[in-house]
């Protein structure tokens, strides 16, 4: 038990274990840690959906428009591909062929016997080319459009945004800046209300602390016994949060239908989860500590 | 009796050392001053005074019984003593310190030599007698074997041996006075302030507390011990600082009321 049990129980002078708000802190530390490291799983999982995206080549397209009712001729296209080899930072450029796009120029049926099989096709067609752009390098759009159109009029080159928008429903980025400052509210969270239930309990056990005071204790004293019990409290809170955390997380990956919004971890980053309840504990202390050095300090 | 200013009287202080369960020994040097009142007022908020001009000095191994009726002001006077309550008018000094000029590690620091019987007892239900008593061990802090050395000796010398491990509202009226007690001289203070400390005790529990902090003072703390029990001075030759109306009254010294 969070609130009750003697796993990490503490002795104390403050009968701070018997009185209501402390009772509650156990409880109040799993469910912010449990927020918290929730908040840093998917900051972890968007991190590294980012850090894969970034690994991957970006992928644009170059089209070679019609041009005077004449398409592109293969010379042509394999012209801009050279040049577009020839770019820095170009992973590699290729012709897309028309069958590839589902546009094979055909005939109709009614004109074929009149015009003979060996007839060219009834309209010109646009050609496209593939280029990958090395990661981490980037492309001027206008000056390599300006390049193209002297080698090929009309040609330019398209971000393929359709695609990319496509596997990832968030920006990882944004993803990760919100995750990451709501894990590192739900700490802060954590520290205030700590500092909160210090301060009722050193009201409500007034009388104690008074003798306690009387007896040569120390403010530093008194402010340690609050200190220990935060922390055990925390840590009992926050281990039984992680817990219950790491079933929600297991629980949602079974769960999702779509790939990209499950959260995965790696080993690492459970193990950097794993710190989450410890440093919830320290912090907590440190704000009891705080809290109760305050409130000591304006005792007569 | 004869009436005599206080402070043209002092006890000279046997210190010799005696085996105390549980107590330490604690030698202070004949006629250094533990503590020093001159002029005192005293009240509380925005009250009327509850001690007016007192002047009274507290000579290192002295014992003195401070006796008045209820409402004398005899708890106000310990309380400002143990720096609990501030003087609202003259010099309090303490340990040869002027206490106004205390900081607070200071002031925790002088209230650790300080041991004290609180009328009302004041201990703490939650924690066991061998651990109300070993508190003050804690505070000043002694180490867990330490503490076990003295606190269940002396324990054990008051008749609780049995009742180490319950608690304040499990013991009867009287052994809670014992606990009390206890948690007052453990360690053998500097300066026991005792108020009514035999209240609720059998006459045979009260002779073996009186014999406890004589013993004490034997061996040099000083003791004030207030009471309005008008026969407990009659049975120990000991020097009397009367209180009334918040004011001292008279003091009478055994010797020279021998020699009236």
């Amino acid at each position: 038990m969070v609130g009750g049990g003697d796993f990490l129980r503490v002795e104390l002078d403050l009968p701070l274990a018997d009185t209501g708000p402390s009772r509650l802190l156990g409880w109040i530390a799993a469910a912010l840690v449990l927020l918290a490291v929730l908040a840093f799983a998917v900051a972890a999982t968007a991190s590294a959906g980012a850090r894969r995206a970034a690994l991957q080549p970006r992928l644009l397209t170059v089209l070679l428009p019609v041009t005077d009712g004449t398409a592109p001729s293969d010379a042509e296209v394999d012209r801009v591909v050279a040049a577009l080899n020839a770019e820095p930072g170009v992973a590699f450029a290729r012709p897309v062929s028309p069958v590839e796009l589902g546009l094979a120029p055909r005939r109709p049926a009614t004109v074929e016997p009149s015009a003979g099989p060996s007839a060219g096709p009834i309209s010109p067609m646009p050609r496209f080319i593939d280029l990958a752009v090395n990661p981490g390098d980037a492309l001027e759009l206008e000056a390599l459009n300006i390049r193209l159109a002297a080698l090929s009029p009309g040609a330019r080159a398209v971000a393929s945004e359709g695609a990319e928008s496509a596997a990832a429903p968030f920006d990882p980025a944004t993803l990760r800046a919100l995750a990451g400052a709501g894990g590192v509210a739900a700490l802060v969270a954590l520290a205030l209300v700590i500092a909160a239930i210090t301060r009722v309990s050193l009201a409500l056990h007034h009388d104690t602390v008074d003798l306690l005071r009387q007896l040569g204790a120390s403010d530093a004293y008194l402010a340690r016994q609050l200190e220990h019990h935060a922390l055990a409290s925390s840590l009992r809170g926050g281990l039984l949060g992680f817990l219950a955390a790491v079933l929600s997380v297991l629980l949602s990956g079974g769960a999702a239908q779509d790939a990209a919004l499950a959260i995965s971890l790696t080993p690492l980053d459970w193990l950097l989860l794993g710190v989450v309840p410890v440093a919830a504990a320290l912090l907590g202390a440190c704000a009891a500590g705080l809290a109760a050095r305050i409130r000591l300090w304006r005792l007569p | 009796m004869v009436e005599l200013p206080w402070s043209s009287v002092l006890n000279r202080v046997n210190t010799t050392q005696q085996a105390i369960p549980g107590g330490r020994v604690l030698l202070v040097d004949d006629g250094i001053t533990i503590a020093q009142l001159e002029r005192i007022g005293m009240r509380y908020g925005a009250g009327a005074e509850v001690l007016h001009e007192i002047d009274l000095t507290l000579a290192a191994g002295s014992f003195r019984f401070l006796l008045g009726p209820a409402g004398a002001g005899k708890t106000s006077l310990l309380r400002l003593l143990r720096l609990g309550h501030p003087p609202s008018q003259g010099c309090l000094r303490l340990f040869g310190r002027d206490t106004a000029r205390l900081g607070r590690d200071d002031r925790a620091r002088l209230r650790r030599r300080i041991g004290v019987v609180f009328q009302d007892l004041r201990l703490l239900d939650h924690l066991s007698a061998y651990d109300n008593v070993a508190l003050r061990l804690r505070i000043a802090g002694l180490a867990d074997e330490a503490i076990a050395a003295e606190v269940a000796p002396l324990l054990g010398w008051l008749g609780l041996g049995e009742a180490l491990e319950q608690r304040p509202p499990e013991l009867a009226p009287a052994q809670r006075q014992l606990v009390a007690v206890a948690r007052a001289v453990i360690g053998g203070p500097a300066l026991l302030l005792a108020d009514e400390p035999l209240a609720g005790l059998d006459p045979a529990q009260a002779r073996r507390v009186m014999r406890l902090l004589l013993s004490l003072h034997r061996r040099g703390t000083t003791v004030l011990l207030a009471t309005r029990d008008h026969g407990l001075p009659q049975c120990y030759p000991l020097a009397v600082i009367g209180l009334h109306g918040g004011q001292l009254t008279a003091f009478w010294a055994p010797r020279l009321a021998r020699s009236a």
